[in-house]
């Protein structure tokens, strides 16, 4: 489903990715970690499009179209998705009306019918059920005023509605209460199947309990510098991300 | 000396005397006077150059040419108003045709309001009129208010019984009829509601056919006593017409009183909107929502003139401005010696689209009590860029999500707009100017 190799990217000419090298496929669950600084969450902007990072070199290919050469909007009706690490308030717009155009635009590009009020409506309840969200949210302005939890909730409602192949969430666990924690993995584990996947960038391991992985990768220095199953980061929890620091430094 | 080759300052002034000598059996009257003295002020100052403070980015001799024909009374037909009126709006409609009252095209009136000819109260010595018309809206200090003034032959007193609350809005539909000549006009409105009546005062401006239109409107309000007024003015005319605009109004004690100015069409728009709070505990209220794109120009200068104790007022107006179209905004505030516990709130928010487009904002507020709260405030700025992605990466493209954003910033000031219709049809408005037309 999706292919990175060798993924250089820079901010303010300061190069953050040194060469990712990446593959994920379908069904499957991927949990990138790694300290802070990393490039853990420009990673995510790269794939999402944000415009702020610059490719200085390196290849993307989506279902085998070149991902960085569509616009933002284009990977979204592609069928990527990405969970804001932080979301932003918009005033004026309700929820329900900003995911509305969102799902009725990605429906046009594909050429399918939009859905007209009632289904939407449906729809939102189903989903929002699953969640075990309240509704009431999605009359009001989008995140405005929301406190961390409930704009995390959001952000999984949302991809709950758009139904993506691929998610990517960027530290969507970051700030949660336990509670919170589990609605967003709950969120996750029911969507999970055969045709989609999941990349699950966090600092903690504490998320990882309830999104189970298949492969776990360690982000340091703009690399991925171990790969494993989900026992990786157990053992990154137990022993923190030192030993793997000293163990690149002896080898450089 | 023929039309052609006279300047629009001596054809106004032959449009005076032309007007004056049709105004039979009035001559000797406090109207003659009144519009007399509005003349030797006019011909006296002129129109108002650059150099002029309060017309200083807003060059009104770009709109004024020699080819606009006076007092054309024109009928227009039903099927005409029709395209002009706000679907779904329960109210009382009152039509003006280049500033003349249409009787064939009004409404009835509901019984506890009155609206009568300005002219006639004043041949019937209406002490109201003759003690208040001209005095509200000052001559001296606005040459437009001079010139409509001076010209104008006639003009509608508006007016609610105390007690009375009339629910249904009174609509106030100001046609220039521009199908067959450019056309001048200068419709003139006197609006008197008086102790514990409340009213809403819906007043849309409109130029049919393809010629260009002024219009120079004055409307002098009063709000007696623990009355309140609720004006909505929409300004849709079409991009060949030019309206000056000046709301004069004076607040009683414990009365209330909002304007809301939605700018849409129009090269060139001068709005004045002047309160004066003239009696403790009054409160007003001018928010203003202005699109505007081309070489449009929109002006909004306003003074809120706190008199009186424990006023308060507030001041909302948001630009949106693209393409090289201008945007001015200035805004006064005084706070007189008595205006103790005085509350006054202004703001100016602009979304500059792009590079060429600008706005002028001044705030100015000029204090001389000690015990009061007063704060401004402006911002001017792009479309906010983490927004945008936001929306882009929930595949939204850039021209919807822009447009999206664009309501969003706009819907403040809608919302005061309390009447379902009036929102839907300014929405839909906005919506086509936005190229938002929805899914």
């Amino acid at each position: 489903m999706l292919r990175i190799e060798e993924l250089y990217a820079s901010v303010e000419e300061k190069e953050i990715l040194k060469g990712i090298n990446l593959q994920v496929k379908a069904g499957e669950v991927h949990a990138i970690m790694g300290p802070n600084g990393s490039g853990k969450s420009t990673l995510a902007s790269v794939l999402a499009g944000r415009t702020d990072y610059t490719v200085t070199s390196g290849k993307v290919l989506f279902e085998n179209k070149e991902l960085l050469e569509m616009s933002p909007e284009e990977r979204a009706q592609a069928g990527i998705f990405l969970a804001f690490q932080y979301p932003v308030e918009i005033p004026g717009v309700s929820t329900a009306n900003f995911l509305k155009t969102a799902m009725n635009e990605i429906r046009k590009s594909k050429g399918e019918e939009t859905l007209d009020a009632m289904d939407f409506l449906k729809l939102m309840k189903q989903k929002a059920a699953l969640l075990e969200l309240d509704t009431s949210f999605l009359q009001r302005s989008l995140n405005e005023g929301f406190s961390g939890g409930e704009k995390k909730k959001n952000e999984i409602f949302q991809m709950a509605m758009l139904e993506p192949k691929l998610a990517v969430l960027d530290e969507t666990d970051s700030g949660l209460d336990i509670d919170a924690l589990k609605i967003v993995a709950n969120g996750v584990n029911s969507l999970r199947n055969n045709n989609n996947a999941f990349i699950v960038v966090t600092h903690y391991q504490r998320l990882l309990d309830y999104i189970i992985p298949d492969f776990v990768h360690v982000l340091y220095k703009g690399k991925i510098v171990r790969s494993g199953g989900k026992e990786l980061a157990l053992e990154l929890e137990e022993r923190g991300y030192d030993w793997i620091k000293e163990e690149i430094a002896e080898t450089v | 000396m023929d039309q052609e080759n006279m300047t629009l300052l001596q054809r106004l002034g032959n449009e005076y005397k032309r007007s004056e000598e049709s105004l039979n059996g009035l001559s000797g009257s406090k109207f003659h006077e009144i519009r007399r003295k509005a003349m030797d002020i006019f011909s006296q100052t002129g129109f108002p150059t650059t150099r002029h403070e309060e017309w200083k980015y807003t060059n009104i001799f770009s709109i004024l040419h020699n080819g606009f024909k006076f007092s054309g009374i024109s009928s227009i037909s039903k099927e005409t108003l029709q395209t002009l009126v706000i679907p779904n709006l329960d109210c009382t409609k009152l039509v003006l045709v280049n500033g003349v009252y249409s009787a064939a095209l009004s409404d009835i009136l509901p019984d506890d309001v009155t609206v009568q000819s300005i002219r006639e109260l004043f041949r019937i010595k209406s002490d109201r009129v003759e003690n208040t018309y001209a005095e509200i809206a000052d001559s001296v200090k606005n040459p437009f208010v001079a010139l409509n003034t001076a010209l104008a032959e006639d003009g509608l007193y508006i007016h609610l019984k105390k007690n009375c609350k009339v629910e249904k809005p009174i609509h106030i539909i100001a046609i220039s009829d521009a199908q067959e000549d450019s056309v001048v006009s200068v419709p003139r409105l006197f609006i008197d509601v008086e102790k514990n009546a409340e009213l809403t005062i819906v007043y849309t401006s409109h130029t049919i056919g393809n010629n260009s239109s002024w219009k120079n409107s004055v409307l002098e309000v009063i709000v007696q006593e623990n009355a309140s007024l609720t004006i909505i003015n929409c300004q849709t005319d079409t991009s060949q017409a030019s309206v000056i605009e000046t709301i004069q109004s004076t607040i009683a004690e414990d009365a209330h009183y909002s304007l809301t100015t939605v700018s849409l069409g129009c090269n060139f728009i001068r709005n004045d909107a002047n309160v004066i709070l003239n009696g403790k505990n009054s409160e007003a209220h001018l928010y203003g929502l202005i699109l505007g794109d081309g070489k449009r120009l929109i002006d909004n200068h306003t003074i809120v003139d706190h008199a009186k104790p424990h006023c308060e007022s507030s001041e909302f107006y948001k630009y949106i401005l693209d393409d090289k179209s201008t945007g001015i905004f200035n805004g006064k505030v005084f706070v007189r010696e008595d205006a103790q516990k005085t509350n006054a709130y202004q703001s100016n928010k602009t979304i500059l689209l792009s590079d060429t487009a600008t706005i002028n904002t001044k705030p100015q507020l000029e204090i001389f009590a000690d015990d009061v709260k007063c704060s401004h405030g402006a911002t001017s700025g792009q479309l906010d860029e983490e927004q945008m992605f936001y929306l882009q990466a929930r595949g939204i493209g850039k021209e919807r999500a822009r447009a999206l954003l664009l309501h969003a910033f706009a819907v403040d000031i809608l919302k005061k707009i309390h009447i379902e219709p009036i929102v839907e049809w300014l929405d839909k408005d906005i919506a086509q100017r936005l190229h938002d037309e929805g899914n």
